[in-house]
């Protein structure tokens, strides 16, 4: 089963902070499902994910936030 | 694990790639030995201690707090906290203002070069103070050990900033270079084949100019430090043992570094040693 996270509470740049931590954390090939706000953070989590070389699937609308699901590389150390 | 409170604090270099959680927890982790809390050393640890370092050892005598050190460390004793030494309002000032988590231990300087026990657990020791012709007795015993990441020599001699990290020898065996000594001396061959009109006395007088260059050594001496334990939880940054050895003028704004050679009589690594 994935982990989740729920940052719809947090602001710029906690948003990203916590996803961070929690990729980091997560061993190699697991995927994370984060729960967001549109607007700035369904912009730039994805973005910043893609940046630091996680796989991100778009996003898709959960209610009054979105669902994003980020992968970690298999090979990530 | 970090608390929210943590994350807050550390958000922006926990965003940055060769930091992340892994680089903020290694600075957590850090045990910092700190020789010398004047115009190098106090600036320095304010630097350490907002960045997160966990443990922060001070060794020095006390100084009474002076308007030259409050004018390059940015702290004040006011009659309403007289403290009766320079560490003990740099300590106050750690705890309250910079870093509640850290842990900030006093100890008479004397201590560090008779008590090998301090010495078990150290990330890096810095000597942020006048260094004596031969290396420190603490040196000799980190050796023995086989304690500590890296040493970093911070000071102005013959008017100019040094900065010199490095290794020492039980982690410079295999590696070019030489080690901390042999860097210093180095540095001070360096130094006296360098022509300047900036004389110690002119620095002495020029407290400004001391001030100035006591702050950048710190900032750049807290950078190197910060990134030697970031080193190795990132795979952005080189690891392995740094090799800084730098003379900087703020007369003339002249950096130069210095190319480090191993001295077969070095008195630390050397036949000597």
């Amino acid at each position: 089963m994935d982990s989740e996270i729920d940052i719809t509470a947090d602001s710029c740049p906690m948003t990203f902070v916590k996803v961070k931590l929690a990729m980091e954390s997560l061993p190699a090939g697991a995927s994370l499902v984060i729960r967001l706000n549109g607007g700035e953070p369904l912009k730039n989590v994805p973005a910043s994910l893609r940046d630091e070389g996680y796989g991100v699937e778009p996003a898709v609308k959960d209610g009054e936030a979105y669902r994003l699901v980020a992968t970690k590389p298999a090979d990530a150390e | 694990m970090l608390t929210d409170h943590q994350m807050r604090r550390y958000s922006r270099q926990i965003l940055l790639p060769e930091v992340g959680g892994r680089g903020q927890s290694s600075l957590m982790d850090a045990h910092i030995i700190l020789q010398g809390c004047g115009s190098i050393g106090a600036p320095l640890a304010l630097h350490l201690a907002a960045a997160g370092i966990g443990r922060l050892s001070l060794f020095e005598k006390d100084h009474p707090v002076t308007p030259a050190w409050q004018r390059a460390s940015g702290l004040e004793a006011t009659s309403e906290h007289p403290f009766p030494s320079r560490r003990a309002c740099l300590a106050e000032a750690l705890g309250r203002h910079f870093n509640p988590d850290l842990d900030v231990t006093l100890v008479d300087s004397d201590t560090l070069s008779k008590d090998g026990t301090l010495f078990s657990s150290p990330s890096i020791v810095v000597f942020a103070d006048a260094l004596p012709d031969s290396p420190p007795h603490v040196l000799r015993v980190l050796n023995a050990q086989k304690a500590c990441k890296a040493v970093v020599l911070a000071t102005v001699e013959q008017g100019k900033g040094v900065l010199n990290v490095g290794s020492i020898p039980h982690n410079s065996v295999d590696e070019e270079g030489g080690c901390v000594w042999c860097a210093l001396s180095s540095i001070r061959r360096a130094s006296h084949h360098h022509e300047s009109s900036f004389s110690v006395t002119q620095l002495n007088t020029l407290s400004l100019l001391d001030s100035i260059t006591s702050g950048i050594l710190a900032t750049m001496a807290a950078g190197e430090i910060l990134r030697c334990l970031i080193a190795d939880a990132s795979r952005s940054l080189p690891t392995g043992h740094l090799t800084t050895a730098l003379l900087f003028d703020a007369l003339t704004g002249e950096e130069r570094a210095v190319s480090v050679e191993t001295a077969a009589d070095c008195l630390l690594c050397g036949d000597r040693g």
